[in-house]
């Protein structure tokens, strides 16, 4: 991983997933473009067609369009670095981020099934802490308690927002 | 003058004045730190808060409240690299890196000096050059504010990225955003795939935590192997050498701040990102390269953002336009107590008109003090280990996004950003532009469309660029951003 670091840093190596990121938004351009011609012939008498709501989003994701384009041509004119697709996957999404974003969808998940936010919360926050640091699960019980406890009094008691 | 000097001192007839604008900056200022909590929504509530309080009282909290809160995102944005309000996104291109090397201590005390600095001239262009500024904002037709907004979006696709390209795209990416939802000319759904949910658009404080925030907390989760950055905090207040150096340039951020803060609907987040590009272009030896850590870096968006503030005055008092989104919550708390802000304004309420300056000083001194206080306590806050702070960012993010429209979604959604920032961090893309180009979408598409139906052709929306000696000089402007980026233009200048 060092050794690809390194490469990634030379300008004239692609990082790796450089490619599959940048035909990713090349991808998500085609996707904006096309929508926003479904609403160009939706929307546009011909007359206003320039005033219509369906002129900047065509506009800006041609220029999306265009910029992927060149950008795609800069890429493929770096060398691969030399990484098969597990050190690719490795380098896009090193240790512990697997982990982090699993436990982001379970939390959200449990949020959208209408688990309360001061349960879900603290369960999250505290099982994030202790995989993170790996020690110290009474003090890391303290710190869940005393953001849990700052959150009640900001949010809740003084802006009196209603969380989930 | 007599007049203006017996309304000015009313602070001093009514001590609780002082008491207010101080407990305001305070609450501003903590505030303003803190993501998902935003300025509009603390003087929205103190309007019905203080309803039945007199007039002069409730406006003393409220502008206390609207100076400290424009300073306040620099905090979290120098510590965290999470900008607490828009204002202060350019803030943490140097302000974060200059923590990283164990200087949070100084960035903030340059923030905290220049923003006083900043607040002062900008209340100075309120006092004395309000008529003459309002004519100014008057002038701007709409095919200059599609001018400014193209010109803010040059300006932020070429910061704080390796090329130009990656920033375009970015900024194409943000308007593409938002464009999303319903139209608010037309009632046109946009991109909302069905979902009710997306009628009201992304809102861009979700995207600025998720792509600010949380991603940058899941970018610093990759590095919980490097060691914390012990902070220095022996020298906090910039010396008086430091100030005078960079004199020059905190005038030149003052002009930009005041002059963009002055345009109805820009604010000081425009007027920060072009008052950065203005210091990246003209410093000739910074004091470290910009966005590593450059002084420069902080105090050019620092001054604009609050001189802003007493720009973003002058078209409210002046022809009771609101200059920003605080502003107009200001007109209708003026509205409520009987007051009705318009072009004689000035003329028939100066009392009102000299309490708001008054307090705005009293505010800049008040943001001095207690912006300088607390800051080697906040600076430990980055010595936190990041195993800890990290999913505690995480969760504020969560909160700070659902506290906007009280929306499980725009949690979904500020998750969405923070997986997309991350990527653009670890292909060097920069996510400035993302959120930028959603905050100038409204700007760009609305003038663009009204200039489009009052000139009846795009050639002819083009040539009334000639028309205006103020839309001449902004179209000659974005020929030289786009100039200054062609390699030719850059050797020539190191030659």
């Amino acid at each position: 991983m060092g050794e690809l670091k390194k490469q990634a840093e030379v300008v004239n190596f692609a990082k790796p997933g450089e490619r599959v990121f940048t035909a990713a938004l090349f991808l998500l351009g085609v996707a904006a473009f096309w929508q926003s011609l479904l609403l160009w012939f939706r929307v546009s008498p011909p007359a206003l067609a320039l005033a219509s709501a369906a002129a900047l989003p065509m506009f800006m994701s041609l220029l999306w369009l265009a910029l992927c384009f060149m950008n795609f041509f800069t890429i493929t004119g770096k060398k691969l670095p030399a990484a098969g697709i597990w050190q690719s996957f490795q380098y896009m999404l090193p240790y512990p981020l697997p982990a982090m974003i699993a436990a982001i969808a379970a939390y959200c998940a449990a949020l959208l099934l209408q688990v309360s936010f001061y349960i879900a919360t603290p369960l999250f926050l505290y099982a994030c802490i202790c995989y993170l640091t790996r020690r110290g699960f009474f003090i890391n019980l303290l710190w869940t308690s005393l953001c849990i406890g700052l959150i009640f009094l900001v949010f809740t008691m003084l802006f009196r927002i209603v969380l989930p | 003058m007599i007049e203006a000097v017996h309304y000015i001192t009313v602070v001093f007839r009514e001590p609780l004045l002082i008491v207010l604008v101080a407990l305001g900056t305070f609450t501003g200022v903590y505030v303003g730190a803190i993501p998902g909590l935003t300025g509009v929504m603390t003087v929205s509530l103190l309007v019905s808060f203080t309803i039945s309080w007199s007039m002069n009282n409730a406006l003393a909290l409220m502008l206390g409240v609207f100076v400290g809160v424009v300073f306040g995102g620099s905090r979290s944005a120098i510590l965290l690299n999470i900008p607490g309000a828009p204002s202060a996104i350019a803030t943490g291109f140097d302000g974060y890196p200059l923590a990283q090397k164990g200087q949070a201590g100084k960035a903030m005390g340059i923030a905290t000096t220049q923003s006083f600095i900043g607040s002062i001239l900008g209340v100075i262009a309120l006092a004395f050059g309000a008529p003459l500024m309002g004519k100014f904002a008057q002038s701007f037709r709409s095919i200059d504010y599609v001018l400014l907004a193209i010109i803010g979006l040059m300006t932020v696709g070429s910061l704080g990225s390796k090329t130009l390209k990656h920033g375009l795209i970015a900024g194409a990416l943000g308007v593409f955003i938002g464009c999303m939802g319903i139209d608010p000319q037309t009632a046109v759904r946009r991109f909302t795939f069905g979902l009710t949910y997306l009628n009201s658009g992304v809102d861009f404080i979700v995207a600025m935590i998720g792509l600010f925030g949380a991603a940058e907390a899941l970018f610093q989760l990759t590095q919980l192997h490097m060691g914390k950055v012990k902070q220095q905090v022996n020298r906090i207040i910039p010396s008086w050498r430091t100030t005078l150096k960079y004199l020059p340039l905190t005038i030149r951020s003052a002009v930009v701040g005041i002059l963009v803060g002055a345009l109805p609907g820009a604010g000081g987040d425009i007027a920060a990102l072009l008052s950065y590009d203005q210091a990246k272009r003209y410093t000739r030896q910074p004091s470290a390269p910009f966005g590593q850590g450059a002084l420069e870096g902080i105090i050019a968006p620092e001054t604009a953002n609050n001189a802003a503030v007493g720009g973003a005055f002058i078209p409210m008092l002046t022809l009771g336009i609101p200059g920003d989104a605080i502003t107009a919550v200001l007109l209708s708390a003026l509205s409520v107590h009987g007051l009705r802000p318009g072009p004689y304004m000035i003329r028939s309420a100066p009392d009102i008109f000299w309490l708001i300056v008054i307090c705005l000083v009293l505010a800049s001194f008040f943001l001095l003090l207690f912006g300088l206080s607390g800051i080697r306590l906040f600076s430990k806050i980055v010595e936190t280990p990041k195993g800890i702070l990290m999913p505690i960012i995480l969760v504020l993010s969560v909160v700070g996004a659902f506290a906007i429209r009280n929306s499980l979604y725009d949690i979904l959604w500020m998750f969405l950003f923070a997986i997309i920032g991350y990527f653009f961090k670890r292909y060097d893309y920069p996510v400035g532009p993302l959120v930028l180009g959603i905050i100038l979408c409204p700007l760009l598409e609305n003038n663009y469309r009204r200039g489009i139906m009052l000139t009846g052709s795009l050639p002819g929306l083009f040539f009334s660029i000639f028309s205006s000696m103020l839309s001449l000089l902004l179209f000659l402007l974005i020929i030289f951003l786009t100039v200054s980026q062609t390699k030719r233009y850059k050797k020539w200048r190191e030659q």
